[in-house]
């Protein structure tokens, strides 16, 4: 798989933001069937940084209705980053 | 840097740079402003960072409020700086393209200052003085004005109505037959020959007796305000139930011992009225010769007045009588309306009176200031109890409420009136 289909988009929220701030993490969300290996190797491609740790985790699938229609929200696959000290990603411009 | 250009002798315009911190300081003043009402997701209303805000919106929609901010600040340093007597708002050009984030910019600022004053001559001012005199005549008006004060309505058991007597009647107009709205009344109480009625109507119940009834016949006159009886030829039914007499009493001793404790005798009474004439005459001569020699000073100084100023004295007149207005519980325009001013008039007569007082307060300011008159401690001290005795307040509280800077300005304009005035040139 290619780096850029691997890493979907950052994620930005209130939280993430504080994670990018105390602790030089940022969180991306990623293609459910990558490993946490290719992860690493993705971000370390795409933002030239050093990636030191990746945490991966599945949002929960929550139960959705259309109408009679009923499913689930999409689950989506959350990497959360560890970067070495010093490295840091332009888009979340912390 | 900032610079400072004199337009005219009350005009200035300055040049002030705004500093890309200054302008950064005025960013974050802005983001702060709006940061509470700021949805974005992923974050709680108010949560959100200047940094992500400015990714989703664009920094450029914080540059109207960050601008304003910075040349606030900026403004009110290089005014400072300049030592400037502002006295209006200023007008502000600046070229917002040029804006950038990380750069300053530079505005410039035309505002109306305080005009030097040449003064001309203002002292040894001839000044005709008037007599203080009180005449005969004048006492006896006071005195029978105090007399007809005290005149009581005495019923009038016989005889008809007369002129100036009081009519207590009921009466009803008709007009074509029809009874007219407003057209009724009770126990109306009405002074024959004081023309509230209309035209004929009064004279016509001159020489009815007690107890009478009468058809009086009169026409509404042509400028009658309510429309619909312009004009009208109309028939009231009038029933005159008492007359009553205004009855003066007679000046005597007696009348004036009821009056007033103090005094005994009609002699006492027109010495009295004199010494209150005389003073008060005084107290005009007093005024006329403030008037005349700040007037006159006026004259002789050479300044410009800038338009501002004017219009801003204006508008505090304004202000204030829309104040008294509102003791009426009216609005400015009714208010203006009851007392029959077109509102035209009123302005203009505003403008001219805005115009003077800041004219004699810039002459007065700068002769005291020219001859160094200044407020001591003492006197504004004095000053702020009388303040205080005025409105009923505790010295402290006043002292907290009105600016001592203000009081000062007060005592020495008056000083220098006092001085004015001490000056004048009096003619015999």
């Amino acid at each position: 798989m290619l780096a850029s289909e691997i890493i979907k988009h950052p994620i930005i929220t209130e939280k993430s933001m504080l994670q990018v701030e105390e602790q030089n993490k940022y969180t991306f969300n990623v293609d459910k069937r990558a490993n946490k290996i290719e992860i690493k190797k993705a971000v370390e491609e795409l933002f030239d940084v050093k990636v030191v740790k990746v945490n991966k985790m599945r949002t929960a699938p929550k139960r959705k209705r259309v109408g009679q229609h009923e499913g689930f929200k999409p689950v989506i696959v959350k990497a959360i980053v560890q970067l070495a000290e010093g490295d840091n990603i332009e888009i979340f411009a912390a | 840097m900032s610079k400072l250009e004199k337009l005219s002798d009350s005009k200035v315009k300055l040049e002030v740079e705004v500093s890309p911190e200054s302008f950064e300081h005025g960013l974050d003043h802005a983001f702060n402003q709006i940061k509470d009402d700021v949805e974005i997701k992923g974050f709680r209303k108010g949560k959100v960072t200047r940094k992500v805000y400015e990714q989703h919106k664009g920094v450029e929609s914080l540059y109207n409020e960050a601008i304003n901010h910075a040349i606030q600040e900026a403004y009110a340093d290089a005014v400072q700086e300049y030592d400037v007597a502002v006295v209006a708002q200023p007008n502000i050009d600046l070229d917002v393209t040029k804006v950038e984030k990380g750069k300053g910019f530079t505005f410039t600022a035309e505002v109306a200052v305080k005009p030097d004053v040449q003064l001309g001559d203002y002292k040894g001012l001839k000044f005709e003085k008037q007599a203080v005199e009180v005449t005969e005549e004048e006492i006896d008006a006071e005195v029978d004005k105090l007399l007809q004060q005290n005149a009581e309505l005495v019923l009038k058991e016989e005889g008809t109505l007369e002129e100036s007597d009081t009519a207590i009647f009921d009466f009803e107009g008709f007009v074509d037959g029809e009874p007219f709205e407003g057209g009724k009344s009770e126990n109306y109480e009405l002074k024959i020959g004081s023309g509230q009625f209309i035209p004929g109507f009064e004279e016509k119940m001159i020489g009815m007796k007690e107890g009478e009834e009468k058809e009086i016949e009169v026409s509404f006159p042509e400028d009658y305000q309510a429309e619909n009886l312009k004009g009208k030829d109309a028939t009231f039914k009038v029933k005159l139930h008492e007359m009553k007499v205004k009855e003066v009493p007679e000046l005597s001793d007696e009348f004036v011992k009821e009056m007033d404790n103090d005094l005994e005798t009609v002699k006492e009474l027109k010495e009295d009225a004199k010494e209150r004439l005389t003073s008060q005459k005084e107290e005009e001569n007093k005024n006329a010769r403030v008037d005349f020699a700040v007037s006159e000073a006026t004259k002789n100084a050479t300044f410009e007045l800038p338009l501002e100023m004017i219009e801003q004295e204006q508008k505090r007149l304004m202000d204030n009588v829309r104040q008294q207005a509102k003791q009426y519980n009216l609005e400015l325009d009714q208010y203006l309306q009851f007392s029959g001013m077109k509102k035209e008039d009123f302005e203009s007569k505003l403008m001219d009176d805005a115009e003077k007082s800041v004219s004699y307060n810039l002459v007065v300011e700068q002769i005291g200031l020219e001859e160094g008159i200044d407020a001591t401690e003492e006197e504004i001290t004095a000053k702020y109890k009388e303040i205080a005795d005025q409105y009923n307040m505790e010295l402290e509280q006043v002292k907290q409420a009105v600016n001592p800077a203000a009081v000062a300005h007060e005592v020495k304009y008056r000083k220098t009136i006092d001085f004015l005035v001490d000056n004048l040139d009096l003619e015999a």
